[in-house]
């Protein structure tokens, strides 16, 4: 695959507290530059965002904003109040935590009552991409949030988060694709780390990689590395372990 | 310091992807039984939370803008207002660390003095996250938390992680220096929690001797019950 059309299925996301206000900008820049497919932020930076895209705007890459992520465990008023703030902000989608407790719980009743209160919220206008937590998740639990997103009339999942331990895998996504790949769109989300595991899961039917290591694995550049020493964060070089 | 001491300082925790109702439950249970001074979950366990206390007292802490932090004031205040609305006695924040990191400070004043208002007279307790801060960072951030009246900060998330030397995850979690440097920022103003991923009583000892007022930890009941 060349490395174009990769970055063409990358969503960068800058929003990690280690970073500074001009990383976060230029992340947002470099990624509409580059034709990422989206570019993520919290709800603290939806003016940040706009501005980038009315100076860059390149008619293919799209703004969206976290609602609840990772863990769901904002309350459902929270979220609805989020997903209207998005949409007042004229966003393209939100990624939104399921509430992930009722999930554990198998709530299912309550997972998909915030959900369609979520659905409502977006009226519409924006598209709505929820989490799954297939890192954490058994796929009985997985599947059962599938059923409850399509019938709601979502068409795209979010694989997992990057906060947590354990990777995304390859049979991951096969298993997703082969059950819901017909009504469902994956963007993989969970510590993608390599160009080989990604082209894999495109192979087994994923579209989209929400990742931090975009650059890298897009053969475009160094990704952002925190210095745990000096407390820097700058774009340097990814050892992978030996 | 005796067990129900410690008890009298520890708040029990469960904020990750694996809980389920029972957990939140067991969680209350275990707090009323072992007298822990708070519980902190997320603004969507308090409903099970209030009706498993049914009327007990006990303080329930509810984490807002967890765990990045990156919203704006007025959004913090609304899930301020929320979560006390839903039962919560304290609220923890994270902060807006890229506006810290930015040396954004009337960014970091206007959010502090947000959350203290929403937050009324509940426990307003700051997650500082001092694994991204340089020291003179949290100096400042401490100072602010002084003027705009926090009642508490606390040194970590405890969620992220960071590779060890064989490029592993492992769980980035509070240090007795953190504790020792926050202390000396605020100077006796603020009470410090010393929170993340603090997983033994030796580390529970460690962050008190550091001068830690509060623990928070996931494993708070199996601290208690084994302190000597």
């Amino acid at each position: 695959m060349y490395d174009k059309d990769f970055v063409k299925r990358a969503i960068t996301s800058p929003f990690i507290s280690y970073l500074s206000e001009d990383i976060v900008r230029k992340e947002l820049v470099d990624g509409y530059k580059n034709s990422v497919r989206s570019a993520i932020i919290a709800p603290g930076q939806c003016d940040i965002i706009n501005e980038v895209k009315v100076e860059y705007d390149n008619g293919y890459s799209r703004t969206g904003m976290i609602v609840g992520y990772p863990y769901g465990g904002m309350s459902t008023n929270m979220k609805v109040y989020l997903t209207k703030y998005a949409r007042k902000k004229h966003l393209d989608e939100i990624d939104v935590g399921f509430n992930v407790t009722a999930a554990a719980s198998r709530d299912f009743d309550k997972v998909r009552e915030e959900m369609k209160l979520i659905m409502e919220a977006a009226g519409g206008e924006i598209k709505v991409i929820p989490m799954l937590w297939m890192v954490k998740f058994p796929f009985e639990i997985v599947d059962e949030l599938c059923r409850i997103y399509v019938d709601l009339g979502i068409t795209s999942v979010k694989t997992s988060a990057g906060i947590h331990f354990g990777r995304m895998q390859v049979e991951h996504i096969e298993w997703l694709c082969n059950n819901w790949g017909d009504k469902l769109e994956i963007e993989v989300a969970g510590k993608v780390r390599s160009r080989e595991i990604a082209e894999r899961m495109i192979e087994a039917g994923a579209r989209f990689f929400h990742m931090g290591s975009w650059r890298r694995l897009g053969g475009i550049g160094q990704d952002i590395q925190f210095d745990f020493n000096t407390k820097e964060t700058k774009y340097g070089e990814y050892k992978e372990a030996e | 310091m005796t067990a129900k001491e410690l008890g009298r300082i520890m708040g029990g925790r469960i904020l990750e992807s694996y809980y389920d109702y029972a957990h939140v439950s067991n969680l209350v249970y275990e707090a009323l039984d072992l007298g822990f001074e708070c519980i902190q979950v997320f603004p969507n366990m308090l409903p099970k939370v209030k009706e498993v206390l049914n009327g007990r007292d006990l303080e329930v802490c509810a984490v807002v803008s967890y765990p990045h932090g990156i919203f704006l004031p007025e959004q913090k205040a609304f899930e301020i207002k929320d979560a006390i609305g839903a039962g919560a006695t304290q609220i923890e924040f994270a902060v807006h660390n890229i506006n810290v990191r930015s040396g954004n400070w009337e960014l970091v004043h206007d959010e502090f003095r947000a959350c203290r208002q929403a937050a009324g007279s509940c426990v307003l307790k700051a997650i500082l996250e001092c694994e991204w801060l340089t020291d003179e960072m949290i100096c400042k951030v401490c100072e602010i938390a002084v003027e705009e009246k926090i009642d508490r900060v606390c040194t970590s998330i405890g969620v992220y992680t960071r590779p060890d030397e064989n490029k592993n995850d492992m769980l980035i979690g509070v240090e007795p220096e953190d504790v020792r440097k926050v202390k000396a920022a605020v100077q006796g103003k603020v009470k410090v929690v010393a929170q993340g991923n603090i997983d033994s009583i030796s580390k529970c000892r460690e962050l008190l001797g550091a001068g830690a007022d509060y623990i928070s930890s996931e494993y708070a009941a199996d601290i208690l019950r084994n302190w000597e």
